[in-house]
């Protein structure tokens, strides 16, 4: 039979209980999936006109150097080490990094030098090989310019489809709920103008999922939002990143931002995403584009992280 | 005596199909997939439409990767469905009496790209108003090329270049990521044009 607490052991472990959430606020930080109450969201939101040109080039150096300031910004931290330790990565991990490499109409895959940039970045933690580049098929990557690689040497590249499987109970590939042990959210700037207004840190987990899974993420916004829930990539994910080097603002329409956004809490990220595309266009005479439904379902009821923006706290880096 | 291979034990015949299987897999050279007899004559003309695009293709580019072919939800190609290639945006094409649609890349020896797109969209009305639909064909196209000479929207986002245009029932796009190649889709969306009528 449990023993009956005195009122002085309750006040005791009360005490304790809120003296740990204080802790555990603090060393959070603010971002990340795990909110309390008022903390914010930490999201970066960084510019480097001379990491690309206007014939979608990148330059690595220029590319490398906004990543890593954007990193350090974001953690709060001095060097490349210290700040992948505060995000809670560790020499022993194999981190899956999802891309989207959608060709459709327009290329927004993600650049190689923003890729290479985030790698070696990583590499100063954990072995190369123990980083996996994954799609939803290979096929995929492959069209989106990365070579498949399987072998024991260098950053793994391959789809889904050759990924060992799916969970049955997550319903997800196996990559993230059985191969890797933390997750890269290495989404595109892409406005699609639908309900679903941009195609980013959310929708990018439809090539984790069963294929005949995929196609719930067109119609359910719920359903787009409850992915992210899953306890593989919920618990796994240490870092969002939206490639905007180019991007989009309204539908097909290419644009040289030369920025990206970086965040540990996904809602927050892709809300600050949104942001971005809503301010270019301002400048362009076009109505802003409202937060999806499935921002808010993440936020209330998922848990995801913060949707609204009095909640997040967004840093202007331009380089 | 010499067994065939329908004379082999289960187990064998097995082996033999998953080796076959793995051949063609593995097979380096991008080919087309021959056409399948239990496919209905619109997605047989689709395939022919692309062989024939394949087989002519604009100098210096060949073939990146085999062709891939999606259909709708209640009739799969072999790849899918159209919403495995464009996700929801599929949904833009299926009001539009979308069946199928050939998804070609070409590339040549710097890795500069064409991507053909072939929609069926099941008739000439259909692709017309899929082709005025903004969804599909966004509204600020450019002024023509005087080198194209078909009723084309053309997109000049440098490096991309794309134009879209119908032809009986299909409607096409194409797509280059450096426009210093444009001239070559002028030829292919000519060549296109000329191989459509002739099936």
């Amino acid at each position: 039979m449990p023993k009956k607490q005195t009122r002085r052991e309750f006040i005791k472990t009360s005490a304790k209980t809120a003296a740990g959430i204080g802790i555990a606020s603090r060393f959070l930080g603010r971002g990340g999936i795990l909110l309390a109450g008022d903390v914010k969201s930490r999201v970066i939101v960084a510019r480097n006109p001379k990491a690309i040109n206007d014939r979608n080039q990148c330059d690595a150096a220029e590319t490398a150097s906004l990543f890593d300031k954007a990193l350090f910004s974001l953690t709060e931290k001095n060097t490349t080490a210290d700040a992948w330790a505060a995000l809670g990565l560790n020499a022993k991990d194999i981190v899956a990094v999802k891309v989207n490499c959608n060709s459709w109409t327009l290329d927004l895959s993600p650049h190689k030098a923003l890729v290479n940039a985030l790698c070696s970045s990583m590499s100063v933690v954990i072995p190369m090989n123990n980083i996996i580049i994954y799609e939803r098929t290979t096929g995929d990557l492959e069209e989106g310019g990365f070579k498949q690689n399987t072998l024991n040497a260098g950053v793994r590249y391959f789809g889904a489809d050759e990924g060992g499987g799916f969970d049955p109970k997550q319903r997800l590939t196996r990559i993230i709920t059985d191969t890797c042990t933390k997750i890269v959210n290495l989404a595109s700037l892409k406005c699609v103008e639908s309900d679903m207004v941009g195609s980013i840190f959310f929708k990018n987990h439809i090539g984790s999922l069963l294929q005949e899974d995929m196609p719930k993420c067109h119609s359910d916004q719920d359903f787009i939002a409850e992915v992210s829930s899953r306890p593989a990539i919920k618990n796994k994910t240490i870092l969002n990143l939206c490639d905007g080097l180019r991007g989009t603002y309204e539908r097909g329409v290419p644009w040289y931002w030369g920025g990206i956004v970086m965040s540990k809490d996904p809602v927050a990220g892709e809300t600050a995403a949104i942001g971005v595309m809503n301010e270019k266009r301002k400048t362009e005479g076009k109505n802003p584009l409202d937060l999806p439904e499935s921002l808010r379902i993440a936020d209330k009821k998922y848990k995801l992280g913060n949707s609204d923006p009095k909640r997040i706290d967004v840093v202007q880096l331009n380089l | 005596m010499k067994k065939n291979l329908y004379q082999c034990p289960d187990i064998h015949r097995q082996v033999i199909v998953i080796l076959l299987i793995y051949m063609m897999w593995n097979s380096s050279a991008p080919c087309l997939p021959s056409v399948s007899s239990s496919v209905g004559n619109d997605e047989n003309q689709l395939y022919l439409i692309t062989k024939k695009i394949s087989e002519n293709l604009p100098e210096g580019f060949k073939l990146r990767v085999q062709p891939r072919f999606y259909g709708t939800p209640d009739a799969k190609l072999e790849n899918g469905t159209i919403f495995d290639y464009i996700d929801g945006a599929g949904e833009n094409y299926i009001r539009h009496g979308f069946t199928s649609v050939a998804h070609i890349v070409l590339e040549n020896s710097a890795g500069d790209r064409i991507t053909v797109d072939v929609y069926d969209l099941s008739s000439n009305r259909n692709a017309q108003d899929a082709f005025e639909d903004e969804n599909i064909c966004a509204p600020r196209s450019s002024p023509l090329d005087p080198g194209i000479p078909l009723q084309a929207k053309v997109y000049s986002y440098t490096p991309d270049y794309m134009l879209y245009f119908v032809e009986n029932r299909f409607l096409i796009h194409i797509n280059l990521d450096n426009d210093a190649f444009k001239d070559k889709a002028e030829v292919l969306s000519a060549q296109i044009v000329k191989i459509i009528n002739e099936e």
